[in-house]
Protein backbone atom coordinates (compact mmCIF):
# COMPACT_ATOMS: atom_id res chain seq x y z
CA UNK A 1 0.00 0.00 0.00
CA UNK A 2 1.65 3.48 -0.95
CA UNK A 3 1.03 6.79 0.87
CA UNK A 4 -2.03 8.69 -0.74
CA UNK A 5 -2.90 10.74 2.31
CA UNK A 6 -1.49 13.82 1.24
CA UNK A 7 -3.22 13.77 -2.05
CA UNK A 8 -6.82 12.69 -0.39
CA UNK A 9 -6.25 15.71 1.98
CA UNK A 10 -5.11 18.24 -0.56
CA UNK A 11 -8.16 17.41 -3.10
CA UNK A 12 -10.34 17.08 -0.66
CA UNK A 13 -9.84 20.96 0.78
CA UNK A 14 -8.94 22.51 -2.96
CA UNK A 15 -12.11 20.83 -3.82
CA UNK A 16 -13.71 22.75 -1.12
CA UNK A 17 -12.76 26.12 -1.76
CA UNK A 18 -9.66 25.83 0.83
CA UNK A 19 -6.41 26.25 -0.71
CA UNK A 20 -3.90 24.87 1.57
CA UNK A 21 0.22 25.44 1.58
CA UNK A 22 2.68 23.42 3.56
CA UNK A 23 3.88 25.05 6.94
CA UNK A 24 6.90 26.35 5.57
CA UNK A 25 5.45 28.42 2.77
CA UNK A 26 5.26 31.75 2.57
CA UNK A 27 2.09 33.61 2.14
CA UNK A 28 1.31 37.38 2.48
CA UNK A 29 -2.17 38.07 3.08
CA UNK A 30 -4.61 36.67 4.80
CA UNK A 31 -6.78 34.43 5.58
CA UNK A 32 -4.57 31.76 4.90
CA UNK A 33 -4.16 27.50 5.58
CA UNK A 34 -1.31 25.86 6.91
CA UNK A 35 -0.63 21.83 7.57
CA UNK A 36 1.66 19.33 8.43
CA UNK A 37 1.32 15.73 8.00
CA UNK A 38 3.41 13.28 9.09
CA UNK A 39 2.30 9.88 8.53
CA UNK A 40 3.28 6.73 10.46
CA UNK A 41 3.47 3.04 8.66
CA UNK A 42 1.43 0.19 10.61
CA UNK A 43 2.48 -3.05 9.38
CA UNK A 44 1.99 -6.84 9.98
CA UNK A 45 3.33 -10.14 9.00
CA UNK A 46 2.24 -9.13 4.99
CA UNK A 47 3.44 -6.17 4.73
CA UNK A 48 1.85 -1.96 5.54
CA UNK A 49 -1.83 -2.44 6.62
CA UNK A 50 -2.17 1.06 7.46
CA UNK A 51 -1.51 4.60 7.06
CA UNK A 52 -1.80 6.74 10.36
CA UNK A 53 -1.22 10.92 9.61
CA UNK A 54 -0.99 13.22 12.54
CA UNK A 55 -2.46 16.05 10.98
CA UNK A 56 -2.04 19.25 12.23
CA UNK A 57 -4.13 22.35 9.87
CA UNK A 58 -4.32 26.08 10.53
CA UNK A 59 -6.36 28.83 9.57
CA UNK A 60 -5.10 32.38 10.00
CA UNK A 61 -6.47 34.98 9.68
CA UNK A 62 -6.54 39.57 11.37
CA UNK A 63 -10.36 38.62 11.19
CA UNK A 64 -11.61 35.93 13.56
CA UNK A 65 -14.84 35.64 11.36
CA UNK A 66 -13.06 34.59 8.26
CA UNK A 67 -10.50 32.37 10.38
CA UNK A 68 -13.70 30.58 12.07
CA UNK A 69 -15.65 29.87 8.60
CA UNK A 70 -12.43 28.58 7.28
CA UNK A 71 -11.84 26.26 10.19
CA UNK A 72 -15.54 25.20 9.54
CA UNK A 73 -15.05 24.79 5.80
CA UNK A 74 -12.21 22.61 6.66
CA UNK A 75 -13.93 20.33 9.23
CA UNK A 76 -16.62 19.79 7.04
CA UNK A 77 -14.39 18.68 4.03
CA UNK A 78 -12.43 16.58 5.67
CA UNK A 79 -15.90 14.68 7.35
CA UNK A 80 -16.82 14.25 3.63
CA UNK A 81 -13.40 13.31 1.84
CA UNK A 82 -12.59 10.73 5.02
CA UNK A 83 -15.70 9.38 5.63
CA UNK A 84 -14.72 5.32 5.44
CA UNK A 85 -16.12 4.80 1.75
CA UNK A 86 -14.20 3.21 -0.50
CA UNK A 87 -12.23 4.63 -3.02
CA UNK A 88 -10.38 3.48 -6.11
CA UNK A 89 -7.07 4.43 -6.67
CA UNK A 90 -6.58 4.45 -10.30
CA UNK A 91 -3.34 4.00 -12.41
CA UNK A 92 -1.99 7.00 -14.14
CA UNK A 93 -0.99 5.24 -17.81
CA UNK A 94 1.70 7.51 -20.05
CA UNK A 95 -0.06 6.37 -23.32
CA UNK A 96 -3.64 8.55 -22.97
CA UNK A 97 -5.48 5.99 -25.11
CA UNK A 98 -4.57 3.59 -22.39
CA UNK A 99 -7.36 3.10 -19.76
CA UNK A 100 -6.50 3.13 -16.28
CA UNK A 101 -6.82 0.65 -13.94
CA UNK A 102 -7.74 -0.24 -10.47
CA UNK A 103 -4.50 -0.43 -8.47
CA UNK A 104 -5.91 -0.56 -5.05
CA UNK A 105 -9.10 0.23 -2.94
CA UNK A 106 -8.27 2.37 0.00
CA UNK A 107 -11.00 3.27 2.69
CA UNK A 108 -9.86 6.83 4.65
CA UNK A 109 -10.86 8.15 8.13
CA UNK A 110 -10.43 10.79 10.15
CA UNK A 111 -11.03 11.66 13.82
CA UNK A 112 -10.77 15.52 14.80
CA UNK A 113 -8.73 15.07 18.95
CA UNK A 114 -8.30 18.61 18.91
CA UNK A 115 -8.99 22.43 18.46
CA UNK A 116 -7.23 25.48 20.14
CA UNK A 117 -8.61 29.21 18.79
CA UNK A 118 -5.63 31.78 19.51
CA UNK A 119 -5.02 35.60 19.28
CA UNK A 120 -1.71 37.13 19.00
CA UNK A 121 -1.19 40.58 17.86
CA UNK A 122 -4.51 40.35 16.12
CA UNK A 123 -3.56 37.83 13.92
CA UNK A 124 -6.09 34.70 14.88
CA UNK A 125 -5.15 31.41 14.45
CA UNK A 126 -7.21 28.16 14.72
CA UNK A 127 -5.70 25.27 14.74
CA UNK A 128 -6.99 21.36 14.82
CA UNK A 129 -5.06 18.23 15.12
CA UNK A 130 -6.84 14.96 13.11
CA UNK A 131 -5.87 11.19 13.08
CA UNK A 132 -6.03 10.27 9.42
CA UNK A 133 -5.94 7.19 8.40
CA UNK A 134 -5.58 4.90 5.28
CA UNK A 135 -6.48 1.27 5.34
CA UNK A 136 -7.33 -1.07 3.22
CA UNK B 1 22.22 -14.13 10.26
CA UNK B 2 18.92 -12.94 11.45
CA UNK B 3 16.01 -13.96 10.29
CA UNK B 4 12.73 -11.33 10.00
CA UNK B 5 10.12 -12.22 11.87
CA UNK B 6 7.56 -11.83 8.66
CA UNK B 7 9.63 -15.20 7.56
CA UNK B 8 8.06 -17.11 10.04
CA UNK B 9 4.59 -18.49 9.37
CA UNK B 10 2.44 -20.50 11.34
CA UNK B 11 -0.39 -22.47 8.92
CA UNK B 12 -3.60 -24.04 9.34
CA UNK B 13 -4.65 -26.43 6.44
CA UNK B 14 -8.12 -25.47 5.18
CA UNK B 15 -9.33 -28.25 2.55
CA UNK B 16 -6.20 -28.63 0.31
CA UNK B 17 -4.10 -25.56 1.36
CA UNK B 18 -1.97 -24.31 4.23
CA UNK B 19 -3.58 -20.99 5.19
CA UNK B 20 -2.20 -18.19 7.49
CA UNK B 21 -4.38 -16.52 9.67
CA UNK B 22 -5.42 -13.40 8.35
CA UNK B 23 -3.78 -9.74 9.81
CA UNK B 24 -1.52 -11.70 11.42
CA UNK B 25 1.31 -10.21 13.17
CA UNK B 26 3.23 -12.16 15.75
CA UNK B 27 3.68 -16.00 15.92
CA UNK B 28 5.09 -17.83 19.23
CA UNK B 29 6.43 -21.03 19.37
CA UNK B 30 6.69 -23.01 22.70
CA UNK B 31 8.73 -26.20 23.34
CA UNK B 32 8.57 -27.58 26.99
CA UNK B 33 9.77 -30.53 27.68
CA UNK B 34 8.30 -32.78 30.40
CA UNK B 35 10.45 -34.18 32.63
CA UNK B 36 11.03 -36.68 35.54
CA UNK B 37 13.64 -36.53 38.54
CA UNK B 38 14.67 -38.83 40.74
CA UNK B 39 17.07 -38.58 43.34
CA UNK B 40 18.31 -41.97 45.41
CA UNK B 41 21.36 -41.92 47.71
CA UNK B 42 23.26 -43.64 44.78
CA UNK B 43 22.88 -40.01 43.07
CA UNK B 44 24.63 -38.46 45.23
CA UNK B 45 23.37 -35.44 45.76
CA UNK B 46 22.90 -34.57 41.94
CA UNK B 47 19.24 -35.17 40.66
CA UNK B 48 18.70 -37.34 37.48
CA UNK B 49 16.54 -35.72 35.05
CA UNK B 50 14.83 -37.55 32.11
CA UNK B 51 12.82 -35.80 29.33
CA UNK B 52 9.70 -38.02 28.43
CA UNK B 53 7.87 -36.13 26.35
CA UNK B 54 7.21 -32.59 25.09
CA UNK B 55 4.32 -30.05 24.93
CA UNK B 56 4.21 -28.09 22.33
CA UNK B 57 2.25 -24.97 21.81
CA UNK B 58 1.83 -22.03 19.56
CA UNK B 59 0.32 -18.51 20.14
CA UNK B 60 -0.85 -16.66 17.00
CA UNK B 61 -1.48 -12.90 17.23
CA UNK B 62 -3.04 -10.82 14.81
CA UNK B 63 -5.67 -7.84 14.22
CA UNK B 64 -8.68 -8.62 13.73
CA UNK B 65 -9.54 -9.12 9.57
CA UNK B 66 -12.83 -10.30 8.45
CA UNK B 67 -12.33 -9.27 4.66
CA UNK B 68 -9.37 -11.48 3.23
CA UNK B 69 -9.83 -13.81 0.94
CA UNK B 70 -6.04 -15.86 0.96
CA UNK B 71 -6.45 -16.33 4.66
CA UNK B 72 -7.88 -17.33 7.54
CA UNK B 73 -10.39 -14.24 8.84
CA UNK B 74 -11.47 -13.81 11.76
CA UNK B 75 -14.96 -15.32 11.36
CA UNK B 76 -13.89 -18.58 10.19
CA UNK B 77 -11.07 -18.50 13.57
CA UNK B 78 -14.14 -18.37 15.93
CA UNK B 79 -16.02 -20.69 13.81
CA UNK B 80 -12.91 -23.63 13.90
CA UNK B 81 -12.63 -22.57 18.21
CA UNK B 82 -16.38 -23.72 18.76
CA UNK B 83 -15.91 -27.28 16.75
CA UNK B 84 -15.80 -29.79 19.15
CA UNK B 85 -14.67 -33.62 19.20
CA UNK B 86 -12.55 -34.89 16.12
CA UNK B 87 -13.66 -32.24 13.94
CA UNK B 88 -11.61 -29.79 16.00
CA UNK B 89 -8.12 -30.99 15.21
CA UNK B 90 -6.33 -29.32 12.80
CA UNK B 91 -3.27 -30.03 10.16
CA UNK B 92 -0.77 -27.48 11.05
CA UNK B 93 2.26 -26.76 9.20
CA UNK B 94 5.16 -23.83 11.00
CA UNK B 95 7.24 -22.96 8.11
CA UNK B 96 10.11 -20.65 7.45
CA UNK B 97 10.28 -19.20 4.15
CA UNK B 98 7.81 -21.75 2.91
CA UNK B 99 10.25 -24.79 3.98
CA UNK B 100 8.34 -26.77 6.59
CA UNK B 101 10.07 -26.95 9.96
CA UNK B 102 7.53 -28.49 11.89
CA UNK B 103 4.27 -29.99 11.03
CA UNK B 104 1.18 -31.82 12.78
CA UNK B 105 -1.87 -31.98 14.35
CA UNK B 106 -3.45 -29.53 16.63
CA UNK B 107 -5.98 -28.01 18.44
CA UNK B 108 -7.55 -24.72 19.46
CA UNK B 109 -7.21 -24.20 23.19
CA UNK B 110 -7.96 -20.23 23.84
CA UNK B 111 -9.05 -17.74 21.66
CA UNK B 112 -9.11 -14.13 22.93
CA UNK B 113 -10.22 -11.06 20.60
CA UNK B 114 -9.56 -7.66 21.97
CA UNK B 115 -10.98 -4.06 21.49
CA UNK B 116 -10.73 -0.83 22.62
CA UNK B 117 -12.09 2.22 21.52
CA UNK B 118 -8.64 4.04 19.86
CA UNK B 119 -6.66 0.96 18.82
CA UNK B 120 -6.96 -2.21 16.31
CA UNK B 121 -9.11 -4.89 17.30
CA UNK B 122 -6.51 -8.18 18.26
CA UNK B 123 -7.26 -11.68 18.12
CA UNK B 124 -5.00 -13.86 20.08
CA UNK B 125 -5.16 -17.60 19.32
CA UNK B 126 -3.84 -20.52 21.12
CA UNK B 127 -3.26 -23.96 19.77
CA UNK B 128 -1.77 -26.97 21.25
CA UNK B 129 -0.12 -29.69 19.18
CA UNK B 130 -2.14 -33.12 19.75
CA UNK B 131 0.38 -35.98 18.75
CA UNK B 132 3.90 -35.88 17.46
CA UNK B 133 4.92 -33.04 15.53
CA UNK B 134 7.37 -34.20 12.79
CA UNK B 135 10.62 -31.96 12.92
CA UNK B 136 12.44 -31.32 9.50
CA UNK B 137 15.70 -30.27 9.30
CA UNK B 138 16.47 -30.34 5.87
CA UNK B 139 16.01 -26.62 5.71
CA UNK B 140 18.55 -25.71 9.07
CA UNK B 141 20.88 -23.79 7.58
CA UNK B 142 24.89 -24.15 8.22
Amino acid sequence: MTNHLHTQLVSTLTSAGVDPALSEAEIDSYPYVTFELPVEYRYNKDGVYKLVGNLTIRSVSDDFDEADSLRASIESAIASGFDGSPVNIMSEPEDPEETPTVLEVVYYTARLTDVRKDCTDGVWVIELDYILNQSE
Amino acid sequence: MALEGYNIAFRLKVGNDYLTLAGRTQDDLTIAARTKESLTKDDAGAAQVAVSGHDITFRATGLVDVTSATAITRDALIAKALLTSSSAVFDFQYATNGNDLLSGQCVITNLTESSNSSDDATLTVDFRVVGDAEFDDDTTSS
